[in-house]
């Protein structure tokens, strides 16, 4: 057979390969195979696979910028992250990362904090310089930074439980689970430990009407919005209908009230041919979408456009209608009061979906509610509120079940199962189960290591 | 060192930014916190990666630009001592299913070249162990690894008569064009359930006929089912369906691992050959953990005894 050693092309090819595996095992994929779809890749793990094929390369004074690489990132693999992150900065590039780990943000040789607030009141400079200055620093990141929810000690008591029984699917070691009900439980583990595939695949398989709340993007064509996507916007236009006496199907921009000229997308499409197409706002409506004789019809002072150009904060001000007023409630209180009604929603992150999906399903009678890392994107201040929210759920005896990293999230947990210990074929099996007091003497656990 | 030690933003406005002036050390890693929507990313993605983004395209031709993702312009008064960008945001990767990690992260181009070089027996070229390729792509399932038919139980109810409803998908609902296609071709009584067919009308109905069906002004080819559906939808990528058309998709088929490369979506002659032992498709289906020990296994050990 011939060999590396008679085929020193073959022996540059194996090493090459060497290096480009050992990327993926140093950023915490260890767990994939290269046969595995890329479709099945979550939002982390795609980011994780983009890093890769940018590692290997040596160009130098680069301007790498990353849109939070941790998230799905279990507290032992972000040190991993950091490492890698350190090393693209050392051969002399420039690493530009928006982020709210603390974790990652004290490797970070320059800190800019944004703020003070959200939307209008945000898109100031708040703080500039080291980490070790930002913990002193009145602002809300700094504040936040050195506050740790407590460790969870009078959990609520379960009403019952319900047993997931000999699951195997893919890694999972032939594990039978207890998931009580009506308390608030937090699956736990290193990335690929198990954890999506016992809860999203085997658990949501007995339990269908299980409402789920996931990162898959909410349907964005050009024309949906937090207001059509959270079903208000059919309410504003009975509202607006019936105060002036015409139909409601003047105040979509899908339908009658739309403008001609731009069919309701208040900008027009150039096609340049072979240069790239420009939008540009319609020249008619000035970007308003609607005729201007609908712009005529007030509700309270606003005409229909005044009022999807609203943020929920301000339609939090603006609506008294009962049937709109809880919605708009939720979405302040998911943490979008930012959001403009009108906003298109293919412009939303993953994490800000999530919580518009969120902000929806909430008035929804369920009993059982199952959430994919819904902290993602929230900075620290808005995870309290997340999770008062969460904590309503679970007082009205809901089962609520987490996916979740966050060790503050860990830690308000009823109850706490983990499982690992590592990725892949290495993990699969439970190693605790029980409240947050216990997990911290559990040796088995790498999770109870950081909490 | 860099000659200028900073990236300058001066007058940033993007969506909620207050005309906002900072200097950006460069050859640092840097983090950007803050609540959600205080502008962090107007900052970074909107404003900084958007125009760096765009003065690099600028140097492409008009022609090659057409394929580049499109940046507008930010309102920013201006950005200096800019470097060339890398994004990496955290959109899926997506791609259909002969998309994997090994093909998107280049690392499965390595082994094929390994395996071109020193597997055994001697196959020929790369692309020779690749499944996207005609050289290297198992025959029957064309490279996905898996088989799919038509459920014959779930698409007909044969209880039923066409003009009754007897096929189930909805895209072959009575008054539907595909409908007309077998209710207009003659061939069948249209009210009789299927049950009751004879067994050349059954073959008509499923696998065809030589026949062209009026529609008026003009005449359409006879398929049968079986022959259509495969047509529309089965020699089509499911990954890259739509999420309702694929529900429907798979709600009428079934799939399995291809019999003849076992879901290893490569020719035999690409199977046969071996590296210590091994063929590509193991290699592939190793998690990268383990596959790094056999990697590691070559490096510091000679191929053949001595």
């Amino acid at each position: 057979m011939q060999g590396l050693d008679d085929d020193p092309i073959a022996a540059r090819v194996a090493a090459k390969l060497t290096e480009r595996v050992g990327h993926l095992v140093d950023i915490g994929l260890g767990y994939l195979s290269l046969s595995r779809e890329t479709s099945t890749l979550s939002g982390g793990e795609s980011q994780r696979v983009k890093m890769i094929r940018h590692l290997g390369n040596s160009l130098t004074e680069m301007l790498y910028i990353l849109d939070e690489p941790s998230v799905g990132l279990h507290a032992r693999d972000v040190a991993r992250l950091n490492a890698l992150l350190q090393k693209l900065r050392d051969k002399g590039n420039t690493v530009l990362v928006v982020e709210h780990d603390p974790d990652v943000i004290a490797v970070a040789d320059h800190v800019v904090d944004m703020g003070p607030r959200a939307g209008i009141h945000g898109g100031e400079v708040v703080f500039e310089g080291s980490y070790t200055a930002l913990q002193q620093a009145q602002t809300l990141t700094g504040q936040f930074l050195a506050q740790h929810l407590p460790v969870k000690t009078e959990v609520r008591q379960p009403t019952g439980h319900l047993t997931i029984r000999n699951a195997q699917l893919h890694n999972l070691k032939n594990i039978t689970v207890d998931i009580p009900t009506g308390v608030l439980t937090v699956v736990t583990g290193v990335a690929g430990s198990g954890k999506s595939t016992l809860i999203n695949e085997v658990f949501l398989e007995q339990q269908p009407e299980a409402i789920v709340i996931d990162q898959s993007r909410v349907t964005a064509n050009s024309r949906s919005a937090p207001a059509t996507y959270t079903g208000i916007m059919d309410e504003i236009r009975k509202v607006f209908a019936r105060t002036n006496g015409v139909s409601p199907s003047l105040f979509s921009f899908n339908s009658e009230g739309s403008c001609p000229h731009c069919n309701g997308l208040g900008v027009v499409y150039t096609d340049l041919a072979f240069m790239e197409g420009i939008a540009t706002p319609c020249e008619i409506c000035e970007g308003k979408r609607f005729k201007a004789d609908v712009l005529e019809y007030h509700l309270r002072g606003q005409c229909i456009s005044d009022v999807l150009d609203m943020t929920a904060e301000e339609a939090l001000e603006f609506f008294t209608e009962k049937k709109i007023r809880p919605v708009v409630q939720a979405m302040n209180e998911v943490g979008l009061s930012y959001l403009k009604l009108g906003q298109p929603l293919s412009t939303l992150s993953g994490g800000e979906g999530q919580r518009l999906k969120l902000a929806t399903e909430l008035h929804k009678q369920g009993s059982i509610y199952v959430m994919d890392e819904p902290t993602t994107g929230l900075h620290l201040s808005d995870i309290g509120l997340l999770m008062g929210i969460i904590a309503r759920l679970a007082d009205a005896q809901n089962t609520v079940i987490l996916i979740e990293h966050h060790l503050d999230v860990i830690r308000q947990a009823d109850w706490i199962i983990d499982l690992g210990p590592e990725g892949g074929s290495a993990g699969g099996e439970v190693l605790f189960e029980g409240p947050p007091a216990a997990l911290q003497g559990c040796e088995l656990s790498i999770t109870a290591r950081f909490i | 060192m860099s000659a200028q030690p900073f990236i300058e933003v001066h007058g940033a406005r993007e969506n909620n930014l207050k005309n906002i002036s900072l200097h950006i050390p460069k050859q640092k890693s840097r983090s950007s916190p803050g609540v959600s929507g205080s502008g962090k990313s107007s900052l970074v993605f909107d404003t900084i990666a958007a125009e760096a983004q765009r003065q690099l395209n600028e140097t492409f031709t008009a022609f090659v630009q057409g394929f580049l993702p499109h940046y507008g312009q930010p309102d920013v008064d201006s950005i200096e001592n800019l470097n060339s960008p890398i994004i990496i945001d955290q959109k899926r990767v997506g791609g259909g299913s002969r998309s994997t990690v090994g093909t998107y992260t280049d690392i499965a181009a390595l082994l094929r070249l390994l395996f071109s070089r020193i597997g055994e027996p001697h196959v020929g070229p790369g692309f020779a162990f690749s499944f996207n390729t005609p050289q290297g792509m198992c025959p029957e399932c064309e490279g996905i690894g898996k088989t799919v038919q038509l459920d014959m139980d779930k698409f007909l109810d044969r209880s039923k008569s066409l003009n009754a409803g007897a096929i189930q998908h909805p895209e072959f609902k009575v008054g539907k064009w595909l409908w007309k296609n077998y209710t207009l071709a003659g061939l069948f009584d249209n009210d009789k359930p299927i049950n009751q067919y004879t067994a050349d009308e059954l073959h008509a109905l499923l696998y065809g006929a030589d026949l062209k069906v009026p529609f008026g002004e003009f005449n359409t080819t006879y398929e049968g089912l079986i022959e259509r559906f495969t047509r529309m939808y089965i020699k089509k990528d499911a990954a890259a369906m739509s999420d309702r058309n694929r529900a429907i998709f798979e709600a009428f088929t079934n799939s399995q691992t291809c019999p003849l490369c076992q879901g290893a979506r490569l020719n035999q002659a690409a199977l046969n050959c071996r590296i210590r032992g091994r063929n590509i498709a193991a290699l592939s289906d190793l998690e990268a953990t383990d596959l790094l020990v056999f990697c590691k296994g070559w490096m510091t050990t000679p191929s053949r005894p001595a």
